[in-house]
């Protein structure tokens, strides 16, 4: 991989991360490189371990191995609460908001780590996510599956994090809500935030995206600009599925599904010189 | 009819006492997630607190919050040493409910070893008794539900208006959602254990003053109607286990008006059996969701 471009700070760094549940590794020294005012979308098939870096990154799972620099300050191993402290932002992709607390009370949650003005960066929540503004007193759990999600957006940016880690946030949600999603995604991406995103719709995802990653079986596979991977035919074969020749509306279209994905999982078993990532 | 209304009477004293017990332990469990069976003998720790404190001073208020902050301090201890410890290396909580089970032993047998076997009691400083409305209340039946009261409207005002207390709704909502949100999920934990642990104190405390006689198993008694009322509440719930210790304080007392009153315990049993039959996440239950 070229190194990092020059116009574009390196927010988050992570560097050959092993990390899992028990002593079976499910991420195999991952590389990870996202920058401010950019989106990182991370692909694979499903159990390709790209919601266990996540969790990694966050302090959720301790990793055995590597570096996480967070702003060039090695993070790796340290508690979520610290993390946040220090400017990283992690929202799962379920049980992402406190279902008893209300939407307001949520958001007070999202900037416990600041000392004041927390009314002030609400408010401007609610300029961001208008949808919440008439749902300030309501408790969570009566939130459509969309306004939970954008509820988790913002109460992670409640603490004005510099890198904001997403978990699918567009799983089960219809496209109409999807597409305000984005729109969301790529509102969040202007004001500075470097956004990590590990996304289902792979199509979508990558036309969106700045920089992506492809991760199977817990190792990088290849990265570079979003479009590059979607538009490479012969990545399109490996991965996203069939039909390669067609995928110029990719941004507006259904995309490829999880069906698609497992037949993409084992044309990559047999494709094993691609490895194009490097420090 | 005047039999009914005497009954009624010490249900709401009743009420009162198993009241704080609860929402002590229905509190410590939504946010720590484990069945404190020692919470029985956290009871008998406030009765001997304020029994110490006796010997120095007369004033009733000194003696409960003595025992209050021997509780406190006794809960935090047990989590910071013990309870934690075994999180962090990721015990079961049926591990933990066995722990708790071995501190039940450990405390009441302390107990016995410093204070004996044998029965103390308090000194109430004077009992006159006055009608309120049909009720007839003593001046100790008065301070026991009014320290009740205000003790439940300050844990109101701490969860809802304050930042630690919504911090606490959250842990009890989602441990690993608190934890990246920023909350300092160990230190909110262990607060809670001393918050929890202090309403224990005052509650035993007041038992004990209400009773006028303790020994080191009074407060193990409580456990099963303690449980009873914090269940039928929806254990985890902490306004739950306030009406749920309100319908078993009233329901053991006027039925052991009625029948006799050694069938009080098997009232509260039959209440809990009741409510796990019908509805087994508590009365107030919203299908399954959250703690507090």
């Amino acid at each position: 991989m070229p190194e990092a471009a020059t116009d574009t700070a390196v927010a988050l760094s992570v560097e050959s991360l092993t990390a899992g549940y028990g002593p079976v590794p499910v991420v195999k020294k991952a590389t990870l490189r996202a920058r401010t005012a950019e989106i990182t979308v991370l692909v694979g098939p499903n159990g390709a371990g790209k919601s266990t870096l996540l969790k990694a990154i966050a302090g959720v799972l301790r990793p055995t191995e590597g570096h996480v620099l967070l702003n060039g300050q090695d993070v790796a191993g340290r508690a979520p609460d610290r993390l946040v402290k220090m400017g990283l932002a992690y929202v799962p992709q379920v049980a992402n908001v406190f279902p008893s607390l209300t939407v307001m009370e949520n958001l007070e949650m999202g900037g416990i780590v600041r000392r004041h003005s927390v009314r002030d960066r609400a408010e401007s929540m609610c300029e961001l996510f208008p949808d919440l503004r008439a749902a300030l007193r309501r408790p969570a759990r009566t939130l459509s599956g969309g306004q939970r999600n954008m509820l988790a957006l913002a109460r992670a940016l409640m603490a004005d994090p510099s890198v904001l880690l997403v978990d699918e946030p567009t799983a089960g949600l219809s496209p109409r809500y999807e597409q305000v999603v984005w729109d969301h995604i790529r509102a969040i991406r202007q004001t500075g935030v470097a956004i990590v995103l590990v996304e289902q719709n792979t199509r979508r995802a990558l036309a969106e995206a700045d920089w992506g990653y492809v991760l199977v079986n817990g190792e990088n596979r290849l990265d570079g600009p979003g479009r590059e991977i979607l538009d490479n035919p012969e990545i399109g074969a490996l991965y996203i599925g069939k039909s390669t020749t067609t995928h110029g509306g990719g941004a507006g279209a259904p995309a490829a599904h999880n069906g698609d994905q497992n037949t993409g999982e084992t044309a990559v078993t047999t494709n094993e010189t691609r490895k194009e990532v490097g420090p | 009819m005047s039999t009914f209304m005497h009954a009624v009477g010490f249900g709401l004293v009743t009420s009162a006492l198993i009241a704080l017990s609860a929402v002590a332990l229905s509190l410590q469990f939504s946010v720590s997630n484990i069945p404190n069976f020692a919470h029985g003998e956290f009871l008998t720790l406030g009765m001997y607190g304020a029994l110490v404190a006796q010997y120095v001073t007369n004033n009733v208020f000194i003696d409960v919050l003595v025992g209050a902050i021997v509780v406190a301090t006794a809960a935090w201890l047990i989590n910071r040493t013990i309870i934690e410890p075994f999180n962090r290396r990721g015990a079961k909580v049926t591990v933990l409910f066995v722990i708790t089970i071995a501190l039940s032993f450990m405390i009441q047998n302390g107990i016995i070893i410093f204070f004996g076997g044998t029965t103390h009691s308090l000194v109430v400083p004077s009992e006159t008794v006055s009608q309120v409305g049909p009720f007839l209340f003593t001046a100790t039946d008065m301070i026991v539900m009014g320290v009740s009261v205000a003790i439940m409207v300050a844990l109101h005002v701490t969860l809802r208006y304050t930042t630690f207390g919504k911090s606490q709704r959250a842990v009890a909502d989602s441990r690993e959602l608190a934890s990246v949100t920023g909350i300092n999920m160990p230190r909110v934990v262990a607060l809670t254990w001393l918050m929890a642990g202090g309403i224990a104190g005052v509650a035993g405390a007041v038992i004990a003053f209400q009773g006028g006689t303790f020994s080191p198993l009074t407060g193990y008694t409580f456990l099963l109607v303690t449980f009873a009322a914090a269940v039928a509440g929806g254990l985890g719930r902490p306004y739950g286990a306030m009406i749920g210790a309100l319908i078993l304080g009233l329901v053991t007392e006027v039925g052991g008006a009625y029948l006799a009153s050694s069938y009080k315990q098997v009232i509260a049993v039959g209440i809990l059996v009741l409510v796990l039959l019908i509805k087994p996440g508590g009365l107030f239950d919203a299908r399954g969701s959250t703690a507090i």
